[in-house]
């Protein structure tokens, strides 16, 4: 069974009451395998907060419908679910660990023993436990990004979305998160839909992409189906007079490219496939605009 | 425990922690200190200006704390976007709201519970009479703080809080002049303006009803069954109010 089936999606939005609708989804459709992790791209104003917000049910779609491992949501639903919207804003007047046990608490899946130990445990993994005691509105946008993060992992969730989790972090925090998504991954009981323009850590996180372009469903599959759908470009390093060169190429000129630098005694060093997922982004969303 | 208690927890955590609030309640505090020198002013009276100006007081500053606080409850939620991470979680819409009522109520209630302490203790030092009305005015300034507060939620689901201020006072003004329109109305003997003020009397609470700041003053004994009918009809005001603030509530895009 999918863990997310979405079918016909379509939601309208009008900025005021009398303007026209704005239609922000066009029957969007796609699905979610169960296990491993999604990634959920597209342009800015695509429409993937919308979807997610649908989703949820934190807006209402025009029409559609959304099964989360076969069954419409609910209360009972979403316990199974756990999510980060984009540049979260929490309860900021809480400290970073009353922040924790509240959403705990709420979830209503543990005791007050539990929520104890795992407030200590989630605080440790985003590394804020030194800073558990400091109000959130104190922290930085990382340290704030990284709480919300922990409010949505430390739960008993089935599927966990998470809508640009890595925005505003740096370096350092970006690997951090990036190790706690695989630690997770690695589990392999949990379903993740990470929403992100960080097309890099999309390509070594997710197995599974969706596309949205304009409110409409472009692609949906395999992270790896998807990149080989580009022409492979491929950077050629080589040594000609004793200096290091690189050159890039296509799949067609490479042979003959070799050949010529053969011809000229340049040491080939190595030969790389360029072909990223930013790169099959880029062509894929350039053609359909 | 209950999602609902914990939103009312969390709401009466943050309430508690909101600078706002305690500049109200310093107001208030300051108001029956004032009643205090008020007192002054008549050397036979003195009890009786304490205990007027003191109920004045606290009703004033639970009435304000109720419509400025409350009517940014909500839509602080939906406009900082709490609300996105909130109702990811297994609880209801109506849930939610009801927390917010529920632990914003408590907190009035403590708050008031507070005011009457000093006002009492004050009233104790001039030796005042205790009198089994002084708990009856308390309860009548909470009832009517209650039906301010879901006024606010039933107005804050879909408006700004300065489109709930307003609305909120016009119904404290209104709801304090029903019975005066109602005199007057007959007075004049005019079928439209008695027909006017029965209108009233059904969209607008009437306020008074739950006045027994003067059943203080004058030593007045207010009946069981009054105190109770009083309560009854805060609740279905209440109820009324809240189940537009639920029905608007469930419908809103959370964009």
């Amino acid at each position: 069974m999918d863990a997310l089936n979405v079918k016909n999606l379509s939601k309208s939005y009008k900025s005021s009451p009398f303007s026209p609708h704005k239609k922000v989804l066009h029957n969007i459709s796609f699905q979610i395998p169960s296990g491993g992790m999604t990634g959920f791209l597209g342009i800015n104003g695509s429409g993937k907060s919308t979807t997610i917000k649908c989703l949820l049910e934190l807006v209402y779609p025009d029409s559609g419908d959304v099964l989360f491992f076969g069954e419409k949501i609910s209360a009972k639903v979403k316990k199974r679910i756990s999510y980060l919207p984009e540049k979260p804003q929490l309860y900021d007047h809480l400290t970073g660990e009353e922040f924790l046990k509240f959403t705990l608490e709420l979830s209503g899946d543990f005791s007050s023993k539990e929520i104890q130990s795992r407030t200590q445990e989630y605080l440790e993994k985003v590394q804020l436990y030194d800073a558990r005691k400091s109000k959130i509105r104190e922290y930085s946008k990382g340290m704030y990004q990284r709480i919300g993060l922990a409010q949505a992992i430390s739960r008993k969730a089935d599927f966990i979305i998470l809508d640009e989790p890595m925005s505003d972090l740096d370096p350092a925090g970006r690997h951090l998160v990036k190790s706690i998504l695989k630690d997770i991954q690695s589990k392999g009981e949990t379903t993740v839909f990470l929403s992100s323009h960080l097309l890099q850590d999309v390509e070594d996180l997710c197995q599974n992409i969706v596309i949205l372009d304009k409110g409409h469903t472009r692609y949906f599959g395999s992270t790896l189906d998807f990149i080989k759908t580009i022409k492979p470009t491929y950077e050629l390093q080589y040594i000609l007079n004793g200096k290091l060169n690189l050159r890039n190429t296509d799949q067609v000129s490479l042979q003959n490219e070799i050949d010529n630098l053969r011809k000229h005694n340049a040491e080939i060093i190595g030969v790389y496939n360029q072909s990223n997922l930013e790169e099959a982004f880029q062509k894929f969303i350039g053609t359909k605009l | 425990m209950n999602p609902m208690l914990v939103i009312a927890q969390s709401t009466i955590r943050e309430l508690y922690r909101d600078r706002i609030l305690y500049v109200l309640v310093f107001f208030g505090i300051v108001l029956i200190l004032l009643s205090l020198l008020l007192s002054n002013l008549s050397i036979q009276e003195n009890v009786r200006l304490t205990i007027d100006f003191g109920l004045a007081g606290i009703h004033l500053c639970m009435q304000v704390i109720s419509v400025f606080v409350g009517s940014t409850l909500i839509f602080r939620e939906v406009e900082k976007k709490s609300i996105l991470f909130v109702m990811s979680y297994p609880l209801s819409r109506l849930q939610f709201l009801m927390g917010k009522f529920i632990g914003f109520s408590l907190l009035l209630l403590s708050i008031l519970t507070i005011m009457f302490v000093i006002l009492w203790f004050l009233l104790s030092q001039l030796e005042w009479q205790n009198h089994i009305s002084l708990p009856i005015a308390y309860v009548g300034i909470y009832l009517e703080s209650l039906i301010l507060l879901s006024l606010t939620f039933a107005i804050g689901s879909v408006a700004k809080p300065i489109s709930v201020v307003i609305v909120c006072i016009g119904f404290f003004l209104s709801g304090h002049s029903l019975n005066s329109f109602r005199e007057l109305a007959i007075k004049s003997k005019s079928e439209f303006y008695i027909f006017l003020s029965d209108f009233f009397e059904y969209v607008v609470p009437n306020l008074e009803a739950m006045n027994w700041r003067s059943a203080v003053v004058y030593r007045e004994v207010i009946s069981v069954t009054g105190i109770f009918q009083v309560a009854g009809y805060t609740f279905f005001w209440c109820l009324f109010f809240l189940v537009i603030a639920v029905s608007f509530f469930r419908r809103r895009d959370f964009v």
